[in-house]
């Protein structure tokens, strides 16, 4: 943390003029900090490079998505349908799932004991429990810190759509931290500099805010202070980097864009995979409407044929473009939903047993790992835990599991919280 | 520096001693709407300083120096308005020399109409409120929060009231408080719990609470008696079912007439009311206490038991208990909520999870401004203002971060990023004038429109309704195509500078208007409406963009990508959701976004104020002042006063650009 800070003071010492002819050229940018994060040893594993993470917002029932059950007061009005790989089925609504099944490992075993949204989201994100004392970094985070960025002019983590409160960087340093687009597409907005406005304006301007700040950044050393000069950076870096036009989808043939699905989820995916192109690390696509307390079965069926369309369509928009083989693709929600249909035909949170899937980089498709009861109520094979999940994605991308990170309290972390990961997913 | 402080802080504690000889007890009782007199006022300041103080004694800390006017002046503007203080206001304040000036501006702005905002901002992320509820107009429930502050609503009879209401929520805006959790009882109870008495019980929803004492029995005993508030309406759900059945491909029922039926009803089926209907423990109840589906009988988690009277609901005793000063939590919450507010962390950490055996840093003033909430008789306005007036909040920012999950030592302000609302409302203050008063425009909603009508109507009869509907609204869009055709002929006819037939076709266009009104005649719109709709036309804010108004007059939550979501703005999906983390496109925003612009716009304030001083030296005071809320120091003139003398408007626009772009805009010192 001391060297990181030296040489942060270094940056503002600089001429800042220079700084930014350098930043124009594509070298110098945020270098100084990446030196010192970027590079890690790589640990073992490692088929991975880069990781699309799909967060299925509000809790994906797992009993009409991915685990269907043959007992009709469990499964209410909706269908099993068989697969591509014989033996296979998901819910009628995975049509395209289910076609490319041979890509994908389904885990049927997930369990957690966090039934709130919140604390759900933050588990599953981070593989900690939510604390008050101490906000732990989300796995694209980790995978920035221990691994760095692949593309130096870009940021390492993006997250697409997502909720006011993902856990983000958590303690890490802010260039860690995902860079947020809200709609997908609209993209990345006022990356350009307005008319009139040339670079050499720009750099002048910047550096008379420098000087102005100077007194406030010296007195107030603090974290959000820091993360604020770290962001003027990132985004003049973007800004100089021209490589922009990766945030635009409008740069997609239409067909390609209503192969995703119009909606925000589907041009989300889309979006996701341009910027796996320019090799951001870890980009993340939410998607909100799973919780269904009420009208389970109609809003299920409208979220998941978005779902299903989107993940159908990037698996194969991946494997044709052979990005498949090292670019995990992750599925994910805070928990499944409740066997018992309750009195608004809906079904509420249930965290003990339910679903997520992975593909890609190194993951063996066409496989089911563990099994819940014919009920769904409780895992009956191979339990999978959030920290377990979390380690697999670290295990794949080849992140150093035993590196102990200290927080700026001074309190050890690792990535994924101890979790064991799930070697029968790996092919 | 430390003994200047020291000096002026012996000083300020004399003059307290001295103000306070008289003595009446803090906890004389303030009627609420009317400020306390000064000499109450500085004794229960003072006690709050001096309990705090102790503790630093004890732990042999130097507090900051209080600060000076402009770090006040910015500071409680955006903590008690939401927004930084115009150039206007600024320079009122600054270059008065009245010896009571804080005092007098903390009452000046408790009162103001940008409060308004302020605290509807808060509400809406602590209750989660947003503008479209899945099933419901959300508009009147914030218009509801809005006047509940606007009149200073006692706390406690603003928590029952939302406790409490019933009704649809065109009738009772609070009834919103039910409908945002439609369908969640239990859900609901447990966002209750959180906000109001900062327990968390959601865990116990489905086993014992894991750390703390309570169990799946209590929680089921507490949610109990709301269980059997519904948000649906029993009597407009069967009319619901009569008009699908008979409208079910039916011949005589065109499909479109069938959604414009079922469009017309749905509001209708959601109001809050009571029913009999009882709680049952879940099917998998796994303790040995009770059986599974086993009926409920309601009872407290804590505190004294519930009382309910004969001809009340068992929610009025409920909410009775929950609100009362007797509750060990009520008071206690809200006060440690609004001290975190004022001061930048709570006493008690984090605020809605008091769990068994909470502690706060300091336990003694927590106990008193317990008692001080209750003896204002909730009146938080009040509250606010014995906090605003301590030096505690009065000292300047403590230069070291504090640690989540530590104690605060509480010597000077935390530094805090100014919040999503803070920031947008501070920025759009720079162009638009008189912005607290400037309405955000109101989308029709069709679904509110001659709802109240139906109520009581037959299914056939609403069935007749759509049938008309259906034709008027044809009729509207036939009349809207027209408009725009007749809009490009108008056009075409100003470029071939057709005389005669531009004025042909302008007299068409106004009779069409003139039908237009006579079939939408009968929109429901409030008085309160039609007011907006008239400020709306206020010439100050002609040429202005109309989505330039409070953030508390847009969309909740603002749509994914809107300047205040990128800069945290609350989702809307959990309590107090909002957060103040640094990303880039907030960045990109900051430095290329459309604000700029609007800063230089014809209307704008700025350009008002400062675009067109003559004297470079008195316009470099005026942009400092209107953006950072004080002037250059000697330094800061010496470099850029030759710039601005020489480039005179390409400078000014670089300096007002650096000035927004400078951390000393986003943090609040």
């Amino acid at each position: 943390m001391e060297t990181y800070l030296s040489r942060m003071d270094e940056i503002s010492r600089r001429d800042f003029a220079g700084y930014l002819a350098k930043s124009f050229l594509g070298v110098g940018v945020g270098l100084p900090v990446l030196s010192s994060l970027g590079n890690a040893p790589v640990g073992t594993g490692g088929t991975a490079q880069r990781v699309i993470y799909l967060y299925m917002s509000g809790g994906m029932s797992h009993l009409d998505t991915l685990d269907p059950k043959d007992r009709s007061e469990v499964r209410g009005p909706v269908e099993a349908i068989g697969t591509s790989v014989p033996g296979i089925r998901v819910s009628e609504h995975m049509e395209r799932l289910a076609r490319n099944m041979h890509r994908v490992a389904l885990i049927r075993s997930m369990t957690s004991n966090q039934g709130a949204h919140e604390r759900g989201r933050y588990f599953m994100r981070t593989g900690y429990t939510q604390r008050g004392t101490i906000r732990h970094p989300s796995t694209g985070a980790w995978a920035v810190r221990l691994a760095g960025k692949l593309n130096h002019s870009f940021p390492g983590y993006v997250t697409i759509g997502g909720d006011s409160r993902h856990p983000g960087a958590g303690f890490l340093e802010a260039s860690c931290a995902p860079l947020p687009i809200g709609n997908p597409a609209s993209g990345l907005q006022n990356g350009q500099l307005p008319s009139g406005v040339s670079e050499e304006k720009l750099q002048l301007r910047m550096s008379l805010a420098r000087r102005l700040d100077d007194a406030f950044r010296s007195r107030y050393d603090q974290r959000q202070v820091r993360a604020y000069t770290d962001a003027y950076r990132d985004a003049i870096a973007l800004i100089s980097g021209r490589d922009l036009l990766a945030f635009d989808i409008g740069q997609e043939p239409e067909t390609m864009r209503e192969a995703y699905g119009d909606n925000p989820f589907g041009q989300g995916c889309l979006l996701a995979r341009r910027l796996i192109e320019k090799n951001v690390r870890y980009v993340e696509v939410s998607s909100g409407g799973w919780d269904t307390h009420q009208n389970n079965f109609e809003r299920v069926r409208g979220r998941a044929i978005e779902l299903d369309r989107a993940l159908g369509a990037l698996l194969l928009d991946l494997a044709q473009r052979g990005l498949l083989q090292d670019t995990l693709v992750v599925l994910a929600t805070e928990f499944g939903r409740t066997p018992k249909i309750n009195q608004n035909n809906g079904r509420d949170h249930y965290p003990q047993a339910f679903s997520c899937l992975m593909a890609g980089g190194g993951i063996a498709g066409g496989r089911v790992y563990g099994a819940t009861d014919p009920s769904g109520t409780s895992v009956v094979e191979d339990a999978v835990t959030i920290p377990d999940f979390n380690a697999t994605i670290a295990h794949v991308l080849g992140l150093p599991q035993e590196k102990i990170v200290m927080s700026d309290s001074g309190r050890p972390f690792t990535v994924a919280h101890k979790g064991q990961p799930v070697l029968g997913l790996i092919g | 520096m430390k003994s200047k402080t020291s000096a002026r802080l012996f000083l300020f504690s004399f003059l307290l001693a001295f103000g306070t000889t008289v003595g009446e007890p803090a906890s004389s009782k303030a009627r609420p709407d009317s400020a306390a007199p000064d000499r109450v006022l500085a004794e229960q300041a003072g006690q709050i300083d001096a309990l705090i103080e102790a503790e630093l004694q004890e732990r042999r800390i130097a507090p900051a120096s209080l600060t000076e006017d402009s770090v006040f002046l910015r500071r409680i503007y955006l903590d008690a308005v939401g927004r930084i203080p115009t150039l206007e206001e600024a320079r009122t304040f600054l270059d008065s020399a009245a010896a009571d000036k804080r005092r007098r501006l903390i009452d000046e702005l408790l009162s103001s109409e940008g409060r308004v905002s302020r605290e509807y901002d808060y509400w809406a992320d602590l209750l989660r409120i947003k503008t479209r509820m899945p099933n419901v107009p959300g508009r009147p429930y914030q218009e509801w929060i809005k006047s509940a502050v606007r009149e200073n609503l006692p706390y406690d009879q603003f928590v029952r009231e939302l406790i409490t209401a019933e009704g649809y929520i065109w009738d009772n805006g609070a009834a919103g408080y039910y409908l945002r959790d439609a369908g969640m009882p239990l859900d609901h109870m447990a966002n209750t719990f959180q906000t109001f008495l900062g327990t968390q019980l959601v865990c116990a929803q489905c086993h014992d609470h894991p750390t703390d004492d309570f169990t799946q029995m209590d929680y089921y005993r507490q949610a109990a008696y709301v269980f059997g508030v519904k948000t649906s309406d029993r009597r407009m759900g069967q009319i619901y079912r009569q008009v699908n059945n008979r409208t079910k491909d039916s011949e005589a029922v065109a499909p479109e007439v069938r959604q414009m039926a079922r469009r017309l009803i749905r509001p209708l089926r959601n109001r809050v009311n009571d029913t009999q209907q009882k709680l049952k423990l879940p099917d998998d109840y796994q303790y040995a206490d009770a059986r599974p589906k086993s009926v409920v009988e309601p009872g407290v988690i804590f505190g004294k038991a519930i009382e309910v009277e004969q001809g009340e609901n068992l929610r009025d005793g409920y909410a009775r208990w929950l609100t009362s000063a007797d509750n060990p939590r009520f008071a206690r919450v809200i006060a440690n909520r609004l001290w975190k507010r004022a001061m930048g962390v709570g006493l008690i950490e984090p605020v809605d999870d008091l769990s068994d055996g909470y502690e706060a840093s300091h336990p003694e003033l927590m106990d008193y401004l317990t008692q001080l909430v209750i003896d204002l008789d909730f009146d938080l306005r009040a509250y606010m203002r014995v906090l605003y007036h301590t030096e505690t909040y009065q000292r300047n920012v403590w230069p070291e971060e504090w640690e989540e999950g530590t104690a605060y030592h509480f010597a000077g302000r935390r530094l805090q990023r100014l919040s999503a609302e803070q920031l947008w409302d501070s920025l759009a203050g720079l162009i638009v004038p008189d912005l607290d008063r400037r309405p955000g425009a109101v989308a029709r909603d069709r679904r509110l429109e001659g709802a109240q009508e139906l109520i009581g109507m037959s299914a056939d009869q609403i069935i007749e309704r759509a049938r008309n509907q259906m034709a008027s609204e044809k009729l509207r869009r036939q009349q809207s195509q027209q408009r725009l055709r007749l809009n490009r002929l108008i056009k075409q006819a100003r470029a071939n500078q057709d005389k005669e037939e531009l004025s042909r076709l302008q007299k068409r266009l106004r009779e069409l208007a003139d039908d237009g009104a006579n079939t939408v005649g009968r929109t429901a719109r409030s008085d309160r409406d039609k007011t907006r709709n008239t400020q709306r036309k206020d010439s100050r804010w002609k040429d202005i963009p109309a989505g330039l108004v409070r953030a508390s007059e847009l969309t909740s939550p603002a749509p994914p990508g809107h300047f205040l979501r990128q800069f945290g703005q609350s989702d809307r999906e959990t309590i107090e959701n909002a957060n103040d983390e640094a990303n880039v496109p907030q960045i990109l925003t900051l430095l290329n976004g459309p604000i700029h612009n609007y800063m230089w716009g014809a209307k704008s304030l700025l350009r008002a104020n400062v675009g067109t001083v003559e004297d470079p030296e008195r316009q470099l005071e005026s942009a400092f002042l209107t953006v950072l809320t004080r002037r250059p120091t000697a330094e800061e003139s010496e470099w850029l006063l030759p710039m601005l003398r020489r480039h005179r408007e390409s400078a000014l626009k670089d300096i007002v650009w650096t000035l927004v772009n400078t951390k000393q805009f986003i943090f609040v010192q």
